[in-house]
């Protein structure tokens, strides 16, 4: 355990930054403000009008989170090229939301959804399987949260401070400032969080150009270790066994980071059709810098790193303790500690969306006004934000790790009714609903048999069950020691179950649900009539809403000489609630 | 001329003499004892030639005009000729009316038309597209009546989508680049070559957000 008193001008950085941070995310609730913030749009999409610069921080301090800048350095310190599947994700990632985020930007516009669970609801006209969406969303969210308070506390297990009381504090800071501000806090954090994360990706650069040979020796010693280790699978090169997880990883990790409710909020918040696809043409440029920290990885393997206490997540810290200059160090760690306040306020910011607009104005008080509707979606985030804290403090980490896990293979279950359901109402909403089920079944039980190996040679078995995603192929009678990743099997299960139902459904005549949504809904863009609530908050100059002059002297006109207030929720007056 | 309101001197006058100004005349169905409206309004109404003749327009003037009649076989040039309310006889005889070539502008539009037409709850037409009498609508030809249903194609539909297929399946072959050499600063081809993979990314997502727009 490293000293406090050997890390003061770390802790004295981080807690300047960390203050700085603090401040400007309680100020965003004054950022180009409207008139009312009061309704759930303004306050858990930011009104729905973020620009190029700003989606660009926002989608970036969502995607790329705390947790990947430290564990994914860690996995490739351990396990060399097997590690290296973020890059790939992060990559292919992008052209295929490319195709699919437009139509879900337009089509949430158009019917004023703030969730997928709302999309899904009108598209194939069923309230069960809107609220199923909702469900699985919550649940894989709320574990991704607590990850970001693993990845803050490495951080300050290398500080030298205690477990306890500076994660408490750091997330309730965090928790109040989104419930002040709603998504202009994170949006506006997430620019200082980009900024840091280049300035700590620039330090890795020039702590490698100082070091004698470059990255050649780092590769030179690494390949040894991997060589002299008994493990299999690692090794600065894939194996034949891992090739096949590395594909089917990166290709579910993409499909489910389209899913998870946080980019989507991120996504909704944007302008236009335009920006966001913009913006989906620059973000593949942001991996590099994730490509870069991940190298550290390897840096660590070449500097002899070892992890604090057991807990491997602190390698990437504690290699930056070791070769930057404190105060170096200290921006770094602030880097990864703002990069966890930004996605874990998005993250509670969707999950309190979900259960207020399909739980609470489904179920149980259906005519909530907007303001009360912000009520309940503030209040739930808090609860969210400090269910993860108890669960980081009082349970085990690894049980924050495992569910994470679990919530990856879960909400790829939802991609036929909320990505396909984009591009056709053709499946049945119980073949959908069945679909999940059997996914999420599949999905769960093929976990459930994946054991932890560890050891020297890593094939002792540490833990009988959720061990990991690889699923071994022999325990179907392949005879090869290839893995596949679960979520996509459980993935081709649902999408299987789907496809046979949705016939045989139809052909016994169980009724089809309404739907609701248009050919055009899915591609309306700013400015189209239907789109509604869209220049006037965030980055645009805002319109002045003028009140109609009186028709004659006797028309009563309201707030005269004050600017009249908009209507309770002009996105619900074209259509009806759903 | 006292029941003459408006209008230049060539117009007939706006109501006919004996009637009562601004009347409608409402058509009668009289083979059924209910008369108007039908026992069942969620029923369409049989086609033209399996129904029982009835007198629209209370028995002056000529039958509405079948579907797919040109406009100038039909219709006179004038509804109000030099005979108001009443039409020449020599309208062509009119083939049975083919109510399923009318589209149902308020059944969703759902994967083909078999569906709406099983889907018992949905809403009918209401009369005026049932062909119990005539409208505007009858008087135009149909726009294809006889053009199956065709796919219609996504509006954001473009062939340049294809491209992105490039950087979504090379970084999925791992056999291309799972190789240490070329080196580049050292850092083996596997890993330079995915960052690289970020960059052509961008490009593709780039030229086809250009070719799209």
């Amino acid at each position: 355990m490293p000293d406090f008193g050997e890390n003061t001008t770390q802790v004295t950085v981080f807690v300047l930054v960390f203050g700085a941070v603090t401040l400007m995310g309680f100020a965003a609730a004054r950022w180009r403000r409207p008139t009312s913030i009061h309704s759930l749009e303004e306050w858990g999409l930011g009104g729905r009008a973020f620009g190029n610069w700003v989606t660009f921080f926002l989608l970036s301090g969502d995607v790329y989170t705390a947790y990947t800048f430290v564990a994914v350095p860690t996995l490739v310190y351990g396990v060399g090229a097997a590690g290296f599947f973020p890059v790939p994700f992060l990559v292919i990632v992008y052209p295929m939301l490319f195709v699919v985020l437009a139509r879900f930007w337009s089509v949430c516009h158009v019917h004023g959804f703030v969730t997928p669970a709302e999309f899904v609801r009108a598209r194939f006209g069923s309230r069960g399987l809107g609220t199923m969406v909702a469900v699985v969303g919550i649940v894989a969210t709320m574990p991704y949260i607590a990850l970001q308070l693993i990845g803050i506390e490495a951080v300050f297990e290398v500080m030298g401070l205690p477990k306890g009381w500076p994660l408490t504090i750091a997330f309730i800071v965090l928790a109040l400032y989104t419930f002040n501000s709603g998504l202009r806090g994170p949006a506006l954090v997430s620019i200082v969080k980009d900024a840091l994360v280049l300035w700590t990706v620039l330090a890795v650069v020039i702590i490698m150009s100082m070091t004698p040979g470059g990255w050649d020796p780092v590769f030179r010693v690494a390949s040894e270790k991997f060589a002299a280790s008994p493990r299999p699978d690692d090794g600065l090169l894939l194996t034949a066994g891992n090739q096949l997880n590395y594909i089917t990883l990166a290709l579910g990790s993409a499909v489910a980071l389209f899913l998870y409710p946080h980019t989507l909020t991120g996504v909704l918040a944007s302008r236009n059709r335009g920006t966001l696809r913009r913006n989906l043409a620059a973000l593949p440029i942001y991996t590099l810098c994730l490509g870069v920290l991940m190298l550290v990885g390897f840096a660590a393997v070449f500097d002899g790193t070892t992890a604090i206490g057991g807990n491997g997540n602190t390698v990437v810290p504690q290699w930056f303790n070791e070769n930057a200059p404190a105060w170096c160090a200290g921006l770094a760690f602030a880097a990864i500690g703002v990069g966890a306040m930004v996605p874990a306020a998005i993250m509670s910011i969707a999950a309190a969306n979900l259960f207020t607009r399909d739980i609470y104005r489904e179920y149980i008080r259906p005519n909530a006004s907007s303001r009360e509707e912000t009520y309940v979606s503030k209040t739930v985030s808090l609860t969210v934000k400090f269910g993860a804290l108890l669960v980081i403090l009082l349970l085990n980490t690894q049980f924050a790790i495992d569910l994470q896990l679990i919530g990856g293979v879960v909400i790829m279950q939802t991609l036929p009714a909320v990505a396909l359901g984009l591009y056709t109402n053709w499946f049945h909403r119980w073949a959908l609903v069945s679909g999940i089920t059997a996914g999420l079944v599949t999905g769960i039980v093929m976990l459930w048999q994946v054991p932890k190996l560890g050891g020297a040679d890593g094939r002792t078995v540490v833990r009988e069950h959720f061990g990991g995603s690889a699923w071994p192929l022999e325990k179907i009678g392949f005879e090869t020691d290839a893995t596949i990743y679960v979520g996509i099997v459980a993935l081709a299960v649902n999408l299987v179950v789907v496809a046979l139902l949705t016939p045989l459904l139809r052909n016994a005549g169980v009724a089809d649900g309404r739907d609701r949504t248009t050919d055009h809904d899915y591609v309306a863009d700013e400015g189209d009539p239907t789109v509604r609530r869209m220049t006037e908050i965030i980055d645009g100059d805002p319109v002045p809403e003028k009140a109609p002059p009186p028709a004659n002297f006797f028309t009563p006109v309201g707030h005269r000489g004050a600017e009249a207030p908009p209507p309770e929720d002009p996105s619900r007056q074209a259509y009806p609630r759903l | 001329m006292a029941d003459k309101l408006y209008g230049p001197p060539e117009w007939p006058p706006a109501s006919p003499a004996g009637e009562p100004y601004g009347s409608p005349r409402i058509p009668r169905q009289t083979g059924s004892p209910g008369g108007y409206p039908p026992a069942d309004a969620r029923t369409a109404p049989p086609p033209y030639g399996t129904q029982a003749p009835y007198e629209p327009y209370g028995g002056a003037q000529a039958p509405p005009a079948p579907y797919g009649t040109p406009p100038g076989a039909y219709a006179p040039t004038s509804p109000y000729g030099s005979q108001p309310g009443a039409y020449a006889p020599t309208a062509p005889p009119y083939a049975p009316y083919a109510p399923t070539a009318a589209p149902d502008p308020y059944a969703a539009p759902r994967h083909g038309s078999a569906a709406s037409a099983t889907d018992s709850d949905r809403r009918t037409a209401p009369r005026h597209s049932s062909g119990e009498w005539r409208t505007v609508g009858d008087q135009r030809p149909p726009a294809t009546p006889a053009a199956p249903p065709t796919r219609t194609r996504r509006a954001d539909a473009s062939r340049w989508h294809w491209l992105l297929l490039i950087p979504i399946v090379v970084p999925l072959m791992p056999n291309l680049y799972n190789r240490i050499e070329p080196t580049l600063f050292g850092l083996p081809f596997f890993y330079w070559s995915q960052l690289g993979f970020a960059f052509l990314a961008s490009a593709v997502i780039y030229f086809v957000h250009r070719k799209v727009k």
